[in-house]
């Protein structure tokens, strides 16, 4: 036996090459909404909920591709910061997503949060989810290939990964044996607490199923569900026998399963009407031409689908949201006119914020002044000026890098004035504003500096 | 007088004979037995040693990244007339076969986790590190209030007195996030790796388990 080294990039694996063969589906959709999708368009496609930027999507795919290579600059660590670097190089923020996401009413995420695409939480969830669904489906098919059928024709679904919170594995395990009428489980392994099914068996699909496990992917091989720590190890013929399963059933629709990903476009020359027409009722508006099926519609009907499901919920939240402030001002008047008044406030405040970013983004990409920009309360207009004397807001981006995120300051932040200066601060933040534009009041404010109160300013000398 | 006495030797005689050397012509088959149970074995090997490799991370009281159980799954292998291969893809594999150098490439220093915030994160991930200078040679990256470099004051000098005084804010060791190197030498580890026995002994279990196939399917 020999070990070889073979230089990167070279890379033979079929995880590798799974990775490469899947394209991109820029979305808005959450998570929920996109089980909707057809599943040949999900497993051809790399997505992310929420995620409508393309650049960004490809540029993930990639990493994907690097870190499953493992080669140079391929750790976590140094993809998340690249990805990081991306993001807000493309403008993506938390509270308001990638620029032009306004329209489609994707909801603020917490910057943090697995909502927000930037944090730490969801970058790795991605990576990870999507390496492991990577060597998992290669797994799948190379353990169906008629050799390692003979040797190993039964999987023991184990702990492969520590995990914070562990799920009741056994009791799904039973849950699935029963939707699938315990076909090619060991029931005497799993009165010794072990979980062993053959290769074969529908358990596989079933432990993966969404229909049966809200976070299951909806895939028959590991992960099965997302950060579930679990994976598979080979139980060898002599083994499997012992523990009561009988190899050698359903062998090649179990290889049809696990075949490769459907291809994007297929012909309907040769199928008959009738099959035809069923596969029509099947799949909504789908569009038959020059011999060609396309699934535009069936993504068209299913974002359709999510955004009337969306606009529902919405309209209910608000329904119930006026009953409540109703029931509040019938019942104690100052107390509903408080709450009220805040999420007046609140609401506000967002809108502002929001204003604010849009005009930020056109001062920066066109280094012109908006004039108007947003409105703060306490203080009025807020105007944006690329330069003002030597300072505005060239020079915050320049030294800062984060005029960006001044408009949510300014809407957040506590307002004081004097005289004809006034000082937006929020934690450790603090923007400067001016009123007096060249020596001439005005009733609008001139944003003009920023300043980080952790950061010690150099005394001069 | 004499017999002539004719002996016909037909390969009906030696049929498992025959048999097996037909089987054993083309090792494809063989391979591809080979290829599955070296793929599994070297799997079974990596999340067995896995737990073992976080001297780093206990050292710093950080949580393990599990590179090498993540790396474990992508284990793959492949099979052909003359060869059956395992795959393994990682950097880390390299120190199986030897010492790895490593060095930085597209930037000037290598950057080593030196507390259980920094453990498994890169540099750039942060945005209020600063260099300090240990002497010696000896530089980190800290917290930027914790850096003396840049100002007069943090380099310990008393503007009113004119004269130079111990500085507030040095970073004791304890207090550095990233080491900085030019470059550093992983040392040789060959048990990241199953050995050539257990390679040897996964051949056989998958050799027997071909020729039982071969017997059974030729009726022997």
């Amino acid at each position: 036996m020999t070990i070889v080294s073979i230089p990167y990039g070279t890379t033979l694996s079929d995880a590798f090459a799974f990775a490469r063969a899947r394209g991109i589906l820029p979305t808005w959709m959450g998570t929920a909404e996109l089980r909707e999708l057809e599943e040949g368009i999900r497993a051809r496609a790399v997505f992310s909920a929420r995620t409508t930027h393309a650049d960004y999507l490809q540029a993930l795919r990639n990493e994907i591709l690097t870190l499953v290579e493992g080669g140079y600059g391929s750790t976590e660590a140094e993809i998340r910061a690249r990805l990081k670097e991306l993001l807000a190089e493309v403008g993506y923020d938390p509270l308001t997503g990638f620029p032009g996401d306004e329209e489609l009413g994707i909801p603020a995420a917490e910057p943090g949060s697995l909502r927000d695409l930037s944090s730490d939480r969801r970058i790795n969830l991605i990576l990870d989810t999507q390496t492991q669904a990577m060597a998992g489906k290669g797994q799948q098919q190379r353990g169906l290939q008629p050799a390692a059928l003979d040797l190993f024709p039964a999987y023991e679904f184990v702990r492969v990964r520590p995990v914070r919170v562990s799920r009741e594995w056994l009791k799904r395990w039973k849950t699935a044996a029963d939707e699938i009428e315990w076909e090619g489980v060991s029931r005497e392994a799993l009165t010794k607490l072990r979980m062993v099914a053959l290769k074969t068996s529908p358990i596989w699909a079933a432990i993966g199923s969404s229909a049966l496990f809200d976070d299951a992917l909806d895939v028959a091989h590991p992960p099965f569900c997302f950060n579930s720590g679990m994976g598979w190890r080979e139980v060898e013929r002599d083994e499997a026998e012992a523990l009561g399963l009988k190899p050698g059933r359903a062998v090649k629709q179990a290889q049809k399963d696990a075949a490769r990903l459907p291809p994007a476009v297929t012909s309907s020359n040769g199928l008959d009407d009738d099959f035809l027409s069923k596969l029509k009722t099947r799949i909504d508006n789908i569009e038959a031409a020059d011999g060609k099926l396309t699934m535009k519609g069936s993504v068209d009907s299913a974002v359709a689908r999510a955004l009337k499901a969306r606009q529902e919920r919405t309209n209910a939240l608000c329904d119930a949201l006026d009953a409540e402030l109703l029931r509040l001002e019938l019942n104690a008047g100052t107390r509903a006119g408080a709450l009220k008044g805040w999420i007046t406030r609140r609401s506000g405040a967002v809108k502002q914020a929001r204003k604010g970013m849009q005009a930020m983004r056109r001062v920066i990409a066109g280094q012109q002044d908006v004039l108007d920009a947003m409105h703060v309360p306490g203080l009025g207009s807020i105007d944006f000026r690329w330069k003002v004397g030597g300072r505005g807001i060239r020079r915050i981006h320049e030294d800062h890098k984060i005029a960006k995120r001044l408009p949510w300051l300014l809407a957040r932040g506590k307002v004081t004035k004097a005289k004809s200066r006034a000082f937006v601060e929020w934690r450790d933040h603090v923007v400067v504003l001016v009123n007096d534009f060249f020596g001439t009041p005005s009733n609008h404010w001139v944003l003009t500096g920023y300043r980080d109160k952790k950061k010690r300013r150099p005394k001069s000398p | 007088m004499s017999l002539a006495v004719n002996v016909a030797v037909s390969d009906s005689a030696t049929p498992a004979l025959h048999a097996l050397h037909e089987a054993l012509t083309d090792k494809s088959e063989l391979h591809a037995y080979m290829a599955s149970s070296g793929e599994a074995g070297t799997r079974q090997y990596l999340r067995g040693i896995a737990p073992h490799t976080h001297t780093t991370a206990e050292r710093l009281g950080a949580s393990p990244t599990n590179y090498l159980l993540k790396r474990a799954e992508l284990t793959e292998s492949s099979h052909s007339a003359d060869k059956a291969t395992v795959t393994v893809n990682g950097a880390i594999f390299q120190r199986a076969l030897g010492p790895v150098t490593v060095t930085a490439r597209r930037s000037k220093w290598l950057t080593i986790p030196g507390t259980a915030e920094a453990y498994g994160k890169s540099a750039r991930e942060f945005n209020d590190l600063r260099v300090q200078f240990f002497g010696k040679g000896l530089m980190g990256l800290v917290k930027a209030e914790q850096s003396n470099v840049g100002t007069r004051a943090r380099a310990g000098f008393d503007t009113e007195r004119n004269t130079r005084r111990p500085p507030l804010l040095n970073a004791g060791r304890g207090d550095v996030y990233f080491w900085l190197k030019k470059s550093v030498v992983l040392p040789h580890d060959r048990t990241l790796l199953p050995d050539e026995l257990a390679y040897a002994q996964w051949a056989e279990i998958a050799a027997r388990a071909y020729l039982r196939k071969v017997v059974r399917e030729r009726g022997l």
